[in-house]
């Protein structure tokens, strides 16, 4: 199915935290805690949660709004993003534990200097040699491993500047389709600036692109020289896809597309990223908290609860045999256009306090090909149960 | 004007148009509808149909560049549409109460909640103090808001969406109305809250008896929560009866295409079917019938004349001239197949 | 509805069964940003009124002194303290070159007739003949004595023009005087004990003297000062000198503050905090203190005053810039064009700036206003421009000579400060609603 498709994003242990503040006052926000999760070329990858799940987070981060704060993301097999958070951390375990370790030899030495007397001088003598170079080589050992972590954060720092060439590779479209059009440029300009900041200035080609992709979202090119106010919500929406079209982009994150329009304009920006992907071979992230959008036109989706993922599955999969109990109480908590489905329709509710753990943590694991839960190794075996597959 | 005991709420051929600049904005081109006791009528229909000026026209409470051309809201034995703002208040709270979308913004940001559901109960019910704050705990353990001792003396700022939104619902049932408009009020919120907030409006109807216009785009809440619909386009009701009429027997192509165009009902993966175009601005509104230029049946007769309302039974009407007798015959496109508790199989 | 009307079958048919359905095509215009805010702000009758207003008076500042002027610095004592004439008010009695006195026993009110022009006392006599309006006469206390006065209305330019005996004239002046016809008959008196070098004493006709046709055309629209000097032109050179010190503060103020606020809000942390922190403990520098100091260290030149302006409103500017960068910072349209890769430097001048110029215009446009009026007060204090003509000055001059006995030095350059600040204000609120971004096609 989807094992001999090439990955065209990768996020592995990716975590997204927001400081703010100083000292004692100082408070950390952890939007994104700890996810991985892998799309494939030519797919459509929806990630869905409630609001404060982290999923815009994970969006922003991933098209470097934001430098991730732990973990590593891959475009196309390169590492683009990169954060220190646990380099860092193990680079404070390391030189405590040097410490620790110099404190103890200092003590087991002076403990040997103060026993001199009581044992043969040269006996000691050999054991106070023999304790130093302990020490040295421990100390060794752990620069090195600090200065290898060094290394690999000067690394990641400059892998963390924007790089142009990703930058048009990945594009994003926003939510908000009056805030994400600047008021103060015509459509064309609005179009063109992925060209213009590539460089380009050749006015005839960049008129005849403009043209391309306004016609390709349904515009006529009369609409290029208006202004964002005069269009309606999802012809502003259609621009802002244009915009990121003009830039022949690989992957095209979209960060809630429709929430802010009408139902029957929604289907038809659904239609048209539909057409975009098959036409132009694009790979989509869909970000939505609107279930019914993303079990049509996605083909993987992965649930996000408070900054983790609970469960990634197909579609058809997800719908069918959710397993996390979010999840569950999620798709049931989704009114359907169906006044009998509607009443006799049962609402499961969620409560976290009891899930908590302290022994047996919880992690993504796969109970079926391509169908993955967080859940815990007694969670596991219940959830198994559930597919029958036990 | 006297209403048959079952309706409580009668609109008859409400007009509102707003000055602006740009001309005169028709909003509300001539609506008719009935609420009757006890139940829950929604009002269907996206931006500019309308949906919202009819309720605030039923409150009084319209933008000051508002003019009701022509028309009744017949409440008892009063017209609210002739009622001065001064007398407004006898009204408001007491009769009928109101909620919004935003309840963020419904709500004070500096003033305690409690003081906010006591306001209106000591200023015009005149109770003391302690009377309205007894009812206030009683009105918040009403609406589901765990430790209403505790939270009485708390800011909105303290409380999470769906919250506030139980407090705005408890604020507004505070002077026990009999009618209750709720304009949008679970679309900001996300999919859990919103059916918590739902279920509360649903039990609190059947336990106080209430008679709710429930205005909503979405169509998965107003098959949870219709007795009765009515479908708005460009200030017009297009489509206008009990909710399974509406939903499984539906007659208007906008209907049609509104429901159509909803991917839960789209079984298939493959193209939705979208409505082309936008709707008209109402700065000039259109000859004929106003989706006609929107709408793949559209006849010649559709950009002449605006069709009246043609009767499908005693309790639906549809204003489309598909329904006149000498009219061509056209299947639903939707009927009976996509809706699963009709039998249609979740996947293909 | 049982009654169905009879159509025409052939209405009933499909228009556009199979068709694909576009997007219309716009039916108005497309306006721009200024155009639009144009339109608002011509809606919007008091700010027109003040533009108005305005244009007129920077217009008068530039070209006043050369109608109706007799020259800014053009002194002649016979003309000091002149009271304002304006030839068409004055038939209604308003601004008719008259003076008020009171107080003045009456032995120094004589007819012209009564006195020769070499009587030594010459001067201090008012002449019936310029009196226009008299009340009866009344006892008063003078000096511990009752005296008998009488208060009365005098023509001031009648009286100079009373004719007058030159001192000895060169033969040269004499000849210049009779060329211009201001000589009224013979000589009184000639000396002419050195050959060549004659002098002569004459009777001086002032109007011709000085070039007025008649004494129809012998009026100083705003009055003279103490020298003589023609308070119109004064005025309105006073004027343009106060509206280019604004001009000048308002741009170096706008273009220091919009680059430190710039910086400040879009780069945010630490350099934030820095900068802010600098700017606050600047702002604790109470601004007089600001001003007196550079005004007495680089003296009183119209840059050193404009200078010391500057340095007490940026901060203000600054301030205002960088919550303008912070607002629109977190824009979405700014974020897209991040993930296109535009740099700061396009963000900051395409995307930010252009949006945040709204409330950037108006407060700059109000510095002006502010600016003009600190310096006409730190004129007033005595720290004005030295050797220069500027409003405060004026103000300040005139105050020290005294406001009711000739309050037309001072009503003028007040009436005009006036005017300009409140047509500023208003015309700076018309710009605010106008350039307002949020309110684009939302009427």
């Amino acid at each position: 199915m989807t094992e001999n498709k090439e990955k065209i994003l990768e996020l592995k242990k990716v975590r997204q935290y927001f400081s703010s503040g100083f000292g004692k006052r100082r408070v950390v926000v952890k939007a994104v805690h700890n996810i991985s999760f892998d799309i494939y070329k030519g797919e459509v990858f929806g990630l869905v949660g409630e609001s404060g799940c982290g999923k815009t987070t994970t969006g922003r981060a991933i098209i470097k709004l934001y430098n991730i704060t732990d973990g590593d993301i891959y475009f196309k097999g390169h590492r683009i993003s990169s954060g220190n958070r646990g380099k860092n951390l193990e680079i404070r375990r390391l030189k405590k534990e040097i410490d620790e370790k110099k404190q103890e030899i200092n003590n087991l030495i002076s403990e040997l200097k103060g026993e001199e007397k009581k044992f043969d001088s040269e006996w000691v003598g050999k054991e106070i040699i023999e304790a130093e170079q302990e020490l040295k080589d421990f100390i060794e050992e752990k620069n090195a491993r600090i200065n290898e972590l060094l290394r690999e954060k000067k690394i990641s720092k400059r892998i963390n500047r924007r790089n142009p060439g990703i930058m048009t590779s990945m594009q994003m479209i926003f939510q908000d389709p009056i805030d994400s059009l600047n008021p103060r440029m015509t459509v064309k300009e609005i179009v063109s600036e992925g060209l213009i900041i590539n460089g380009i200035r050749d006015k005839k080609f960049i008129d005849k692109e403009v043209n391309r992709v306004l016609e390709l979202v349904g515009l006529l090119p009369d609409h290029a020289n208006r202004y964002p106010h005069e269009f309606s919500g999802g012809q502003r929406q259609r621009i802002g896809i244009a915009r990121a079209l003009i830039v022949n982009p690989e992957l095209i994150i979209a960060d809630e597309p429709i929430s802010a329009l009408d139902v029957s304009i929604q289907a038809q920006i659904i239609n048209l990223l539909n057409d975009l992907r098959k036409n132009f071979d694009l790979t989509i992230l869909f970000i939505a908290h609107n279930l019914s959008v993303v079990k049509f036109f996605c083909d993987r989706i992965a649930v996000m609860y408070y900054g983790r993922i609970v469960e990634i599955a197909t579609s058809d999969e997800l719908f069918k045999h959710p397993l996390h109990p979010y999840t569950k109480s999620l798709l049931s908590a989704v009114p359907l256009p169906d006044p009998d489905y509607e009443k006799t329709r049962q609402r499961i509710s969620y409560n976290p306090s009891l899930r908590k753990f302290t022994a047996d943590k919880p992690k993504m694991v796969e109970i079926y090909p391509g169908h993955f839960v967080y859940a815990s190794q007694n969670e596991v075996k219940s959830y198994r149960k559930e597919l029958n597959l036990e | 004007m006297i209403l048959p005991d079952d309706v409580i709420l009668r609109v008859e051929n409400l007009t509102i148009s707003f000055k602006t600049p740009a001309g005169l904005v028709r909003a509300v081109r001539g609506v008719d509808f009935d609420l009757k006791r006890g139940e829950t009528l929604c009002i269907v229909g996206e931006s500019g149909s309308g949906k919202s000026v009819t309720s605030r026209a039923v409150m009084g409470i319209l933008a000051g560049n508002a003019i009701i051309d022509d028309g009744h809201i017949y409440y008892r034995d009063i017209d609210l549409s002739q009622v001065k703002e001064q007398d407004f208040h006898k009204i408001r709270g007491s009769m009928i109460g109101m909620i919004f979308q935003d309840p963020l913004s419904s709500l004070n940001p500096i003033m305690k909640i409690g003081r906010q559901i006591t306001e209106a109960l000591i200023l015009k019910n005149k109770m003391s103090k302690k009377a309205a704050k007894v009812r206030a705990l009683e009105l918040m353990r009403e609406v589901g808001i765990p430790e209403p001792e505790k939270r009485y003396y708390q800011y909105p700022f303290h409380f999470s969406g769906g919250m506030r939104q139980r407090i705005v619902i408890a604020i507004a049932l505070a002077m026990n109305p009999e009618i209750l408009i709720c304009d949008e009020p679970t679309t900001a919120l996300d999919v859990t809250i919103q059916a918590q907030i739902l279920e509360l409006i649903n039990k609190l109807k059947k336990d106080r008896g209430l008679s709710i216009i429930f205005i909503t785009h979405d169509l998965g809440v107003v098959a949870n929560m219709a007795d009765r619909i009515a479908v708005m386009y460009a200030g017009k009701i297009v489509e206008y009866g009990k909710a399974e009429e509406v939903f499984y027997d539906s007659r208007h192509p906008y209907t049609w295409a509104l429901l159509e165009s909803m991917p839960a009902l789209e079984q298939a993966k493959g193209q939705l079917n979208a409505i082309p175009g936008t709707p008209p601005n109402m700065l000039f509104p259109p000859k004929g019938d106003a989706f006609a230029p929107r709408n793949r049946y559209a006849m010649k007769i559709d950009f002449e004349e605006e069709p009246p309302f043609f009767k499908v039974t005693d309790t639906h009407y549809a204003a489309a001239w598909l329904l006149h007798p000498d009219a061509p015959h056209i299947e639903s496109p939707i009927k009976g197949k996509y809706f699963i508790s009709k039998g249609a199989k979740s996947n293909d | 509805m049982n009654e169905y009307k009879h159509i025409d079958i052939n209405k009933f048919e499909f228009v556009q069964m199979d068709t694909k359905i576009f997007d219309k095509k716009f039916e108005t215009k497309a306006i721009g940003y200024f155009g639009d805010a144009a339109r608002r702000f011509a809606r919007n009758k008091s700010s027109v009124l003040g533009f108005v207003i305005l244009i007129i008076i920077i217009i008068m500042s530039i070209i006043g002194p050369h109608i109706g002027g007799r020259g800014v610095y053009a002194q002649e004592k016979r003309f000091s303290q002149l009271p304002a004439k304006i030839p068409l008010l004055s038939k209604i009695g308003i601004a008719a070159g008259t003076r008020k006195y009171n107080k003045q026993s009456t032995q120094y009110i004589k007819s012209i007739s009564e006195v020769q022009p070499d009587d030594p006392d010459y001067k201090n006599y008012f002449f019936e003949e310029c009196i226009v309006w008299r009340s009866k006469p009344y006892i008063d206390i003078q000096d511990n004595k009752e005296v008998e006065v009488i208060d009365f209305k005098y023509d001031e330019y009648k009286s100079r023009t009373l004719p007058y005996i030159s001192g000895w004239l060169s033969r040269k002046e004499y000849e210049d005087l009779l060329a211009k016809g201001a000589v009224i008959g013979d000589p009184i008196d000639i000396n002419d004990e050195t050959p060549g070098f004659e002098q002569y004493k004459v009777q001086v006709n002032p109007l011709k003297e000085f070039g007025f046709k008649s004494d129809k055309s012998f009026y100083f629209l705003f009055g003279t000062d103490q020298l003589g000097r023609d308070m119109w032109s004064r005025v309105w050179k006073g004027t343009r000198v106060s509206l280019l010190i604004g001009l000048f503060v308002a741009i170096v103020t706008v273009t220091v503050g919009v680059i430190y606020g710039a910086v400040s809000g879009y780069y945010g942390g630490a350099i934030d905090m820095a900068l802010q922190r600098f700017s606050e403990i600047l702002s604790g520098i109470p601004w007089i203190a600001i001003m007196t100091l550079v005004v007495l260290y680089l003296g009183s030149t119209l840059f050193t005053i404009a200078l010391a302006l500057v340095l007490t409103s940026w901060i203000g500017t600054s301030n205002m810039v960088r919550s303008q960068f912070y607002r629109y910072k977190g824009r979405e349209y700014v974020l897209a064009a991040r993930t296109l890769g535009a740099k700061d430097s396009r963000l900051i001048f395409k995307h930010i700036l252009p949006n945040a110029l709204g409330p950037i215009v108006t407060s700059s446009v109000l510095i002006i206003p502010s600016a003009i009026f600190s310096e006409a007060m730190i004129s007033y204090l005595g720290l004005g421009i030295s050797g220069g003509v500027s409003i405060g000055k004026l103000l300040s001059d005139g105050q020290a000579i005294g406001i009711t006995t000739y309050p037309y030095l001072t009503i003028f350059p007040a009436l005009i400060i006036s005017l300009l600040m409140i047509s500023f204000n208003l015309f700076g609120n018309g710009l605010r609603d106008a350039l307002n971004p949020s309110l684009r096609g939302v009427e």
